[in-house]
């Protein structure tokens, strides 16, 4: 095995910038890819300004509340600032929480706790505003609770306590709520359409990476150069099969580091059943391009019958279009679409067994001499 | 040790190619194979290298067997097609060092490059591309010999290369026979046949080489009905 490695070295090194390139498209393109794709997300973002004319925990929370709305981007700005910036349009809307927002609600006050401006390109001002409202009514509602209790209780709980209290109540209903949607709408929360988004691109990278650099098998079936293995150590086809191996294993190694990077970056839990799904996925990637080369002369037929594989794989893929009603409608599209069990962390891949058979067959089916 | 060949039949469809050939080489010997385009001469080196199969008859080296001591005579035999089987993209070293991790027998470095030098092919380190087609034939040898075989199967090694190399080539097939080997090469040029072989097989079906052969001080060693 040392000695295929070190033949593969020697004719890996000639081309080892394009080599390496495509060896390490998986993990690159992937990052950049999920960087556009988040990039682009952000700026799709509606800016949003919210001025805090006052520093209480209150106005804190509301801020919090708001900045973590899916689709807004939030600035602290100055008042003065704001309005301006909301006059260029560079933002949708602005939001003023007022100087005594906390004592006045703690007084049950309802009237004057926030100024919002708009103007006529505004779009999220009302879902906004509505939110905040809401959301200021929760505080309230808290505020009339506390005066409830310490009425009740006498002065012995603290208005921290209190509403320290209420907010740990409304935290548990709201997992409990989070836990049901999950399972109800299976994949819809945001968490884990990022996740999917990103093994389905990976998977399309090294898809890529995979078929292209199997195009070694076509550069080496020169007829000549065939008829030396007939009086070498290695017959063509073990030839064949070694240099087949030892390129899984350096995909399968990708495959690591793909999950290594993913966890740094995007804090992908790496779970056994991830890993052996992304094996899996790419030794049936390449025994499948094994089998394809294998059928080839020209390496430029190849090339163009991989792009058109390649089309084929990223319109059912779901990466660009979402398939899942598609899918729905005809199942056999996950069983023979490598990427399904890929994103699903499938134990079992049926296509491995189809192409390892495939192989094998085709293997002892050769007959070079 | 010897290579006998007997009765041996060989035909593409239709085409016949050789019938009931017999010869046999001994160590040390260089035979040259002659015949017209066309004759089978590639067929029949390429039936003994064993890249091919033949219709019938039967082949034995060393008293081992072609059709049961397939493995065995592998390591035995060296083949240099007719065609280059050479990496273009690789410099002469990269193509000893690639084809010797394939081999039989682990040369080291030095080895690889004394292979080469025997050849007057000096040009280690340059890529085969800018080689000149002399230069390309060494190579092709040379790495058919890596891994010593005791017969040596040459397809017009000498073909389209100029006078120097070709006596190189010619001294150096010498000296492998001198060390017991046996040759049997092809070529078309009278004169080095004549200062290179022992004897001289003659198929196909054009009796014009037949003729000349006849004639000439060369014994033969075979002639097909
Ligand atoms: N794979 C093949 N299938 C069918 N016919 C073949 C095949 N290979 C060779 N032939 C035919 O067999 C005959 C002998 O071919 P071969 O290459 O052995 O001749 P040769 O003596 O080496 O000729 P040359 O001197 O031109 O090299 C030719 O007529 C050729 O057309
Ligand atoms: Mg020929």
């Amino acid at each position: 095995m040392i000695s295929i490695i070190k033949s593969r070295w020697i004719l890996w090194k000639k081309h080892w910038l394009a080599n390496s390139l495509f060896l390490f498209l998986p993990v690159v393109a992937t990052i950049i890819t999920m960087t556009l794709f988040t990039n682009i997300q952000e700026d799709s973002k509606v800016p949003i300004a919210i001025v805090k004319k006052e520093d209480s925990p209150m106005a804190d929370s509301l801020y919090e509340a708001a900045a973590d709305l899916p689709y807004i981007r939030l600035f602290n700005l100055s008042e003065k600032e704001a309005l301006i910036k909301l006059e260029r349009h560079e933002l949708d809307s602005v939001f003023v929480i007022d100087s005594g927002f906390a004592e006045k609600i703690k007084s049950g006050a309802r009237n004057r706790l926030i100024t919002g401006y708009s103007n006529h390109g505004s779009f999220a001002y009302t879902p906004i505003k509505e939110m905040l409202v809401s959301y200021v009514q929760t505080l309230t509602a808290q505020a009339k609770t506390y005066y409830t209790v310490d009425q009740m209780a006498g002065g012995k709980w603290t208005w921290e306590e209190v509403t320290e209290k209420i907010s740990d109540i409304q935290t548990e209903q709201q997992l409990l709520e989070t836990t049901f949607h999950l399972n109800s709408i299976a994949g819809n929360a945001t968490n884990e359409e990022r996740n999917r988004n990103l093994w389905e691109i990976w998977g399309y990278f090294m898809f890529i990476s995979i078929f292209f650099l199997f195009d070694w098998q076509i550069k080496e079936k020169k007829t000549a150069i065939l008829s030396r293995y007939a009086m070498m150590k290695y017959s063509y086809q073990q030839y064949v099969f070694f240099h087949t191996a030892v390129y899984t294993f350096m995909f399968v190694s990708i495959c690591l580091l793909s999950a290594a990077m993913f966890h740094m970056l995007y804090e992908e839990k790496i779970t056994f059943s991830l890993l052996w799904s992304m094996v899996m996925y790419t030794i049936t990637l390449s025994l499948a391009a094994s089998i394809l080369s294998a059928v080839y002369r020209s390496v430029y037929v190849y090339y163009w019958t991989v792009l058109l594989i390649s089309g084929v794989y990223l319109i059912t893929s779901g990466v660009i279009i979402p398939t899942d009603g598609i899918v729905s409608a005809y199942p056999v599209i996950s069983l023979v679409h490598p990427v399904y069990p890929l994103v699903q962390e499938k134990y079992f891949h049926p296509l491995v067994i189809l192409f390892l058979g495939l192989f094998l067959v085709t293997q002892r089916k050769q007959k070079y001499f | 040790m010897m290579l006998i060949v007997e009765k041996l039949s060989k035909s593409y469809g239709k085409n016949m190619i050789f019938d009931n050939l017999s010869f046999n080489v001994h160590p040390g010997e260089i035979v040259g194979l002659v015949g017209e385009n066309g004759a089978g001469k590639s067929t029949l080196l390429s039936i003994l290298a064993m890249v091919q199969k033949a219709d019938a008859g039967t082949i034995t080296l060393n008293h081992q067997c072609y059709q049961t001591d397939k493995k065995e005579l592998r390591r035995q035999i060296g083949f240099v097609p007719q065609d280059l089987a050479i990496w273009e993209q690789l410099s002469v070293k990269e193509n000893m060092q690639f084809f010797a991790q394939l081999s039989w027998v682990k040369k080291d470095m030095a080895e690889l490059k004394e292979l080469c030098l025997q050849m007057q092919l000096e040009k280690w380190d340059e890529p085969v591309k800018s080689l000149s087609g002399g230069m390309k034939r060494k190579l092709n040898i040379a790495i058919s010999l890596i891994h010593d075989p005791h017969l040596l199967l040459l397809d017009e090694p000498t073909a389209g290369i100029d006078l120097k190399s070709r006596t190189e080539i010619g001294r150096y097939l010498k000296q492998l026979a001198s060390q017991g080997k046996m040759i049997i090469y092809t070529s078309h040029d009278m004169d080095e046949l004549r200062s290179l072989c022992d004897r001289v097989l003659c198929i196909g079906k054009d009796p014009f080489y037949k003729n000349i052969f006849h004639e000439s001080p060369i014994p033969f060693l075979a002639i097909p009905d």
